[in-house]
């Protein structure tokens, strides 16, 4: 569907970046392309991304990848049932000798977050997450401590075990950009990576070796601005926001997406329209991230959810329902 | 047939309750019916196994389609059992060939799909009857009972098709998932052995049913004739009757002695008789007056029940009554030809008749003359395209319908390129490409298509799989529209002498 567009005025800096990135990611993890360019979205929009996975799909490996190639920092969060708010974010101690408190920083003062099993903690840990996401700061014992930018968490949540988890809250999944299916790799790719990691040649060591052409925290900041100032015609806005209304007004739809949704959706577009090497966004941009921005975000009817519908089928049906915008 | 041997007690029964008979009776006799179906039906399969064994499907098919025949002697079978005839004694070889016989091309053919079948088959099979006889006899019998017998056929095939399903699931049920067994062989899809045990598969399950449905819709044919023919009452006469009879062969001396019993009381009882009962006798000796006496005394309580009853009504509008005797002189007309004796009435259908044979006629050549055009229609001619009107005639809120776009482009083009509006000489490209995709190649292209979309399904179509030239005219138009980005006007020139080259 693509067309091959003329040279762009954007700075070549910009494009080499991030196909640095999607390169480098790519090498490691194997035949999972839409995944990294929806998690690379998420990073350029300064959003967070929920990954949704059966375990030993490489999303650890993709988060370490990831802040192995602008040598930032990277933690990851075991959620289990008795993990308890300050586990995460810090807490203050009181320190004897000196007489005062001392702040111990959590886990979550980082660059990547990988929160794992996210819906295995009840809703009171998760909760934890919301002020680091939204606000991408933390308090504690009413002082706030900012986190050092650029921030991102990667929540995984595995599909099948549902015995023991606890669904995430509507106001946790609103913050979260992009819900990410990560699917087994076709044959060949699994072929390929097989032969790699029994081959030596992907193994953590070797991977920090070949990504010492690392990018800084400077320059992912760089690339978040870049993709802010990626043009946006007011039809193509105006085609968001009726998009992101049209699942308001379905009847297949208990629940349609908030303004939240609208932001995030045009977000996206900029940062889809800049990895394409665009500085304007598409029609095309907004409905290419249009179901992993809002399958999330909406509630299903009962009885779409009796006919078998999910949400990607009734987002996709939705999009046809809303007229292309007009220029 | 004799009545008074009848197995199952002779009274009105609901249709529901005939076809509840009819399964005790099936499964009383069910060994017997099974196999006057089996037997026959079975012979005709394994020689159509041998004939068609490349073709199993046409075993099913045809062994389907013989049914009505194979329910035949099964029928016969049970109307003998019901009146305690417990064999086919008696009956020969050409008529047991001949109960296969009657009335077969109609049972195969136009009365095939009948959902009465199983209800109707006796008046065939049984009675003989034939023609309009038949006709009428159908007629008579399916009033209030014809429902029940469609339902039957209707719950007996599913009952036949779960039960198709039903072996081949339980199968895998017990199998269980360790193994892999591809599903579609086990519901016979697949030719060869594997097909033909599919087959017997069916022609077990039809049998089973089989038994249960012949005897349902003769239950329901037994319940018509007993409510119809009053058996009921007839065998309650006989019983009276026999009743009657019976005093008659007592012992000589019991009836002796009984004459002389009731001489002596008459000769008591004449000589007692009071004047009053003799008056009565006299009034009751006149027929006329005892009529009257009769009539007067119905014509009051408790004969006669008077009951006030208050209920609402609608008005009898002038309209309606209007159009009532408007027409009944349609009515008498009809009434009037109808018991017309001196052939004119019958004319008058006769006329009808001609009248809608023709009509059926005509029908019958236009359908012909359709198909031939249909099939006379050369393969290398493309297919009759849809209706313009179905065309989308706004796309990305640009209007491409031929009446939004100037007649001369190339003048309005250059008006616009001359007045400085490099977006309207593009926006008017654009939309005449667009009107060419979608009105005269008829690329399938959707209101909700953004540009890119549009560019695709052009690039699929065989008559544009070559031309760059939407390409770069789509191209040019995404940075004018969502980037700003004006082109040249020299870009703008070369792409529209490509599009008067390409759509001229």
């Amino acid at each position: 569907m693509t067309i091959e567009m003329e040279a762009p005025p954007l700075n070549t800096g910009t494009h080499e970046q991030i196909d640095f990135l999607r390169a480098s990611i790519g090498s490691v993890l194997i035949g999972q392309e839409d995944v990294i360019d929806q998690v690379l979205v998420t990073l350029l929009c300064r959003g967070h991304v929920l990954l949704e996975g059966v375990p030993g799909l490489g999303k650890t490996l993709l988060v370490r990848a990831l802040a192995t190639c602008f040598s930032g920092h990277f933690r990851r969060i075991q959620f289990t049932p008795d993990l308890m708010p300050a586990d995460m974010t810090g807490h203050a101690i009181y320190d004897m000798k000196e007489g005062r408190f001392h702040v111990r920083r959590g886990p979550v003062f980082t660059n990547l977050l990988l929160a794992d099993e996210i819906n295995r903690s009840p809703a009171k840990t998760q909760a934890a997450l919301l002020e680091v996401m939204q606000e991408q700061q933390v308090t504690i014992e009413g002082k706030p401590h900012a986190l050092s930018p650029p921030f991102m968490v990667l929540a995984t949540q595995n599909p099948i075990e549902q015995e023991g988890t606890y669904p995430l809250p509507e106001a946790e999944l609103d913050r979260f950009l992009m819900k990410v299916f990560i699917d087994y790799p076709a044959f060949e790719d699994e072929t390929r990576l097989v032969r790699q990691v029994t081959g030596g040649s992907l193994s953590m060591a070797a991977i920090s070796e070949r990504l010492s052409e690392a990018l800084t925290p400077a320059d992912i900041l760089a690339l978040q601005q870049a993709a802010e100032q990626v043009t946006l015609d007011d039809e193509v806005l105006g085609y968001a926001v009726r998009l992101v209304q049209a699942t308001r007004n379905a009847s297949s739809i208990l629940k349609g997406a908030g303004p939240r949704a609208s932001i995030g959706l045009v977000s996206a577009a900029k940062a889809w329209a800049l990895m394409n090497r665009r500085d304007f966004v598409l029609p095309d941009d907004i409905k290419q991230v249009a179901l992993p921005v809002l399958r999330h975000r909406i509630l299903l009817a009962p009885e779409s959810e009796i006919d078998g519908f999910t949400p990607d089928r009734v987002l996709q049906q939705l999009v046809q329902t809303v007229d292309a915008p007009r220029t | 047939m004799n009545l008074a041997d009848l197995q199952i007690r002779a009274q009105v029964r609901t249709p529901w309750q005939a076809l509840d008979l009819g399964v005790l009776m099936a499964r009383r006799w069910f060994r017997p019916l099974w196999l006057a179906w089996l037997l026959p039906a079975g012979i005709v399969f394994t020689l159509l196994s041998l004939g068609f064994a490349d073709d199993p499907w046409v075993v099913t098919l045809v062994i389907w389609w013989l049914k009505p025949l194979f329910e035949r002697v099964p029928l016969l079978l049970l109307s003998r059992y019901l009146f305690n005839e417990r064999s086919l004694k008696g009956l020969t070889w050409r008529q047991l060939v001949g109960t296969w016989l009657v009335g077969a091309p109609g049972a195969l053919l136009w009365r095939r799909f009948d959902p009465r079948r199983s209800f109707l088959q006796a008046v065939t099979v049984l009675e003989k009857q034939k023609g309009r006889a038949r006709s009428s006899r159908h007629r008579t019998l399916a009033y209030g009972s014809g429902k029940a017998a469609s339902w039957l056929t209707i719950v007996l095939a599913h009952v036949e098709m779960l039960l198709m399903l039903a072996v081949p699931v339980t199968v895998l049920a017990m199998v269980g998932d360790f193994l892999e067994l591809d599903l579609l062989w086990l519901f016979g899809s697949d030719a060869g052995v594997l097909a033909h045990l599919s087959n017997v598969l069916t022609l077990l399950c039809m049998s089973l049913v089989a038994p249960f449905y012949v005897a349902c819709g003769f239950a329901l044919y037994i319940n018509r004739r007993i409510e119809l023919e009053a058996w009921d009452l007839e065998l309650l006469f006989r019983q009276l009757a026999q009743a009657r009879e019976a005093p008659r062969t007592q012992p000589q001396a019991a009836t002796l002695a009984g004459l002389v019993l009731a001489a002596s009381l008459v000769l008591v009882g004449l000589g007692t008789a009071p004047v009053e009962a003799a008056e009565q006798m006299n009034i009751q000796t006149s027929p006329a007056a005892a009529q009257e006496a009769a009539l007067e005394l119905l014509s009051a309580p408790p004969y006669v029940i008077e009951e006030e009853v208050t209920e609402w009504r609608w008005k009898e509008s002038t309209e309606s009554s209007k159009s009532d005797a408007d027409l009944s002189w349609l009515e008498s007309w009809l009434d009037a030809q109808t018991s017309a004796s001196d052939g004119v009435g019958e004319g008058v259908f006769r006329l009808l008749e001609v009248l809608l044979w023709i009509g059926a006629g005509v029908l019958l050549i236009l359908l012909a003359r359709s198909l031939w055009r249909h099939l006379g229609q050369p393969a290398s001619q493309p297919p009759v395209l849809p209706a313009e009107a179905s065309a989308p005639r706004v796309l990305m809120g640009l209007a491409i319908g031929a009446d939004s776009l100037p007649a001369d482009l190339n003048r309005a083009v250059h008006e616009a390129l001359e007045a400085g509006d490099v977006r309207q000489a593009m926006s008017l490209l654009y939309r005449q490409a667009l009107h060419q995709l979608v009105h005269r190649h008829r690329v399938p292209v959707e209101p909700w298509h953004t540009e890119l979309e549009c560019a695709a399904a052009a690039r699929r179509h065989p008559d544009l799989a070559g031309s760059q030239l939407f390409e770069d005219l789509t191209r040019v138009w995404l940075h004018l529209a969502y980037a700003h980005q004006l082109p040249p006007r020299q870009r703008v020139e070369q792409l529209l002498q490509a599009v008067q080259r390409e759509w001229a």
